[in-house]
């Protein structure tokens, strides 16, 4: 079972542990916590890549696919993904948001290494991942009033060989789009949960 | 993951999401992968593609920052390997390494390796130290090149007792600077320390000039405390300044000296009182009347434990800022020559005088000491500085009877000199003694 014993938001118990209204405002707080993210990843994308220099920072720089062990790409049709239901997507959410602080922090490690002078660069990876470990923290609680389970903790399948320079660029590519196209996700949910639980 | 999902979810995962899995092998590999080159030299690389994906060598291309790499540089190696030949390499065009990337012909990355193209660190340069207030050691320096390396270079502080074995390793660095260094405590005093600057990037290791010094020879202080200004009584050239001696060295055996430096307020330029000794408290003189003056004051703990040798300056206080008082506070006492020697009025004028002494007779009590007067009177009996423009009734003169017309009146502009007076209508002058 995927229930974190202190949590005191049982998705055993009735979804009323919290009244309408508060679950109304952790919504609203949320939601204003993704246009935070949605405003910050793309600053921290643009960011990453002028560091990496050219093919990175070019405008059309197409990477190819890569492995981003235990991130899920968010590359659903919109359509599909506004056909879920609210459990559903509160549950991809969290499980990327669950994986998303680890990675960023691995990206800010390598990138310690292959740009060592870029403390600004440093700063956003470190306050992206920040935010992550406090968007899913909310998600976590929103998901016990809503009586969603919850998906299991991320595996630390994050050791793994040391990579040359090209791929440790790569992958930090990766991650940060992938953080973006997940605060753009995560926005349009909260969005919808919103409209759904008005204050 | 797929054992733990409700099945609903299990089949959405399949049309809508996809888990990109490492590939089983890199679609290609690069050789070397992220050498560390010298500026100027050459490198052959090799791009091997996987035979899974049924590319051949003709169809790869390469770039270097995004740049397509010339054919005539490519070589068929064999049916799955292509090489590419560098010259010449320019410095790295960012420290996180060049990108040397082999694409398929449609355009897309199968592999990447980074060059670190640069020069040896040389080695760092003027370490110069001081302690404040013998507690603590802050070194900085400079680096030895002048250009770029182009490489990250990584510089360690280094010290150790001059007798005794161990080296210690500075752990706080950019505290004054980009090339600085703090070393907090467990300094001794009386004996020589060795200090030196390791620079260290990926082709190598520099190493400085191991300089020798005893805490006590560095020392400086904290600026003076308490730095006020103020005026002397009505004195309308003088400020004087206050300060007390740093706290911090109040315990040790010192004897301090200090220097003033001041400026007018909207002048960059500062003077500096070098000779103010020993004591806490200093008159500046020959200041301008009626002017905003901004002081600072330093200190140099000069003689510490009773060695003879200065130590080092501190930093200047924060600038007080105190105003002379205004001339025309101070009855009488006004000496026109003082502060208005240099008006351009004054000077024409002067010259008018000199002519008109020459070429009029009979003008000879003429001077510009008549215009002094006058001024002194104005001052006198309207009690400001400048008259200029109004007409004060005039003066007696002596110069009349001598057929003069005396000074040309309280203009406030100077005018030029009436012709001489053989050729002149000009009325007045010469009047008596050429007219009839």
């Amino acid at each position: 079972s995927p229930v974190d014993p202190a949590n005191l938001l049982s998705p055993a118990a009735s979804s009323s542990s919290l009244s309408q209204q508060e679950v109304a405002t952790k919504i609203k707080q949320t939601h204003s916590l993704t246009v935070l993210l949605k405003h910050c990843s793309e600053q921290l994308l643009a960011e990453y890549v002028r560091h990496q220099g050219e093919p990175f920072s070019s405008p059309d720089f197409q990477p190819p696919a890569m492995a981003v062990p235990g991130l899920p790409s968010p590359s659903v049709p919109p359509e599909a993904w506004l056909a879920l239901s609210d459990g559903k997507r509160l549950w991809h959410l969290a499980a990327a948001y669950a994986a998303l602080p680890g990675l960023l922090g691995s990206v800010r490690r390598q990138q310690a290494e292959l740009n060592p002078l870029a403390s600004e660069l440093h700063r956003q990876l470190e306050a992206a991942a920040r935010q992550c470990r406090g968007l899913a923290g909310n998600l976590e609680r929103i998901m016990g009033a809503l009586g969603v389970t919850g998906p299991p903790p991320p595996s630390s399948s994050l050791g793994g060989p040391t990579t040359g320079a090209f791929l440790a660029k790569l992958g930090g590519y990766h991650v940060c789009r992938l953080h973006r196209d997940w605060a753009m996700r995560s926005h349009e949910a909260l969005g919808l949960l919103r409209t759904k639980y008005p204050l | 993951y797929p054992a733990g999902r409700p099945d609903h979810i299990r089949d959405c995962s399949l049309m809508f999401f996809f888990f990109v899995f490492f590939f089983a092998a890199d679609p290609a590999v690069i050789s070397p992968q992220d050498p560390t080159l010298v500026i100027g030299s050459s490198l052959t690389a090799t791009c091997s593609v996987n035979s899974d994906l049924h590319l051949k060598a003709e169809d790869l291309y390469w770039t270097l920052n995004g740049r397509r790499l010339p054919p005539e540089s490519y070589k068929v190696l064999n049916g799955t390997t292509l090489s590419v030949a560098l010259a010449n390499l320019n410095g790295s065009r960012q420290q996180s390494g060049d990108n040397l990337v082999c694409h398929s012909r449609d355009g897309s990355i199968l592999a990447g390796s980074c060059l670190y193209v640069g020069l040896p660190p040389e080695k760092p340069v003027n370490i110069t130290c001081w302690s404040k207030n013998m507690k603590d050691l802050t070194c900085k320096w400079a680096p030895g090149t002048e250009g770029e390396t182009y490489l990250h270079t990584n510089y360690t502080l280094k010290y150790k007792l001059r007798w005794y074995g161990r080296d210690n390793t500075c752990q706080e660095y950019r505290t004054a600077g980009q090339y600085s260094c703090h070393i907090p405590k467990d300094l001794a005093l009386f004996t020589p320390y060795e200090i030196w600057v390791e620079a260290s990037n990926r082709l190598g290791v520099a190493v400085s000039e191991v300089v020798m010094l005893d805490i006590l020879d560095v020392v400086t202080t904290d600026p003076p405390a308490d730095v006020t200004v103020s005026r002397v009584g009505d004195l309308e050239d003088q400020l004087s300044v206050r300060w007390s001696s740093p706290p911090a060295l109040k315990d040790f055996l010192f004897q301090a000296k200090y220097q003033i430096q001041y400026r007018v307020e909207d002048s960059a330029e500062w003077k500096v009182v070098d000779d103010v000794g020993n004591q806490t408290s200093c008159r500046l003189a020959g200041l301008r009347p009626g002017t905003v003056y901004f002081v600072q004051v330093r200190c140099n703990p000069f003689g510490i434990y009773g060695s003879k040798k200065a130590g080092i300056w501190s930093d200047w206080s924060n600038p007080t800022a105190a105003s002379t008082p205004r001339s025309d506070r101070v009855p009488g006492v006004c000496d026109p020559k003082s502060g208005e020697q240099n008006t351009t009025l004054r000077r024409e004028l002067k010259q008018f005088f000199g002519w008109v002494k020459k070429h009029a007779y009979g003008c000879s009590n003429l001077s510009i000491k008549l215009y002094d007067q006058w001024r002194v009177w104005l001052q006198k009996s309207h009690k400001t500085r400048n008259q200029v423009g109004k007409d004060p009734s005039p003066i007696p003169y002596r110069g009349r009877r001598a057929g003069s017309s005396g000074p040309s009146g309280p203009g406030g502009t100077a005018r030029t000199p009436p012709p001489p007076p053989t050729h002149s209508s000009a009325a007045g002058i010469g009047r008596n003694r050429l007219g009839r």
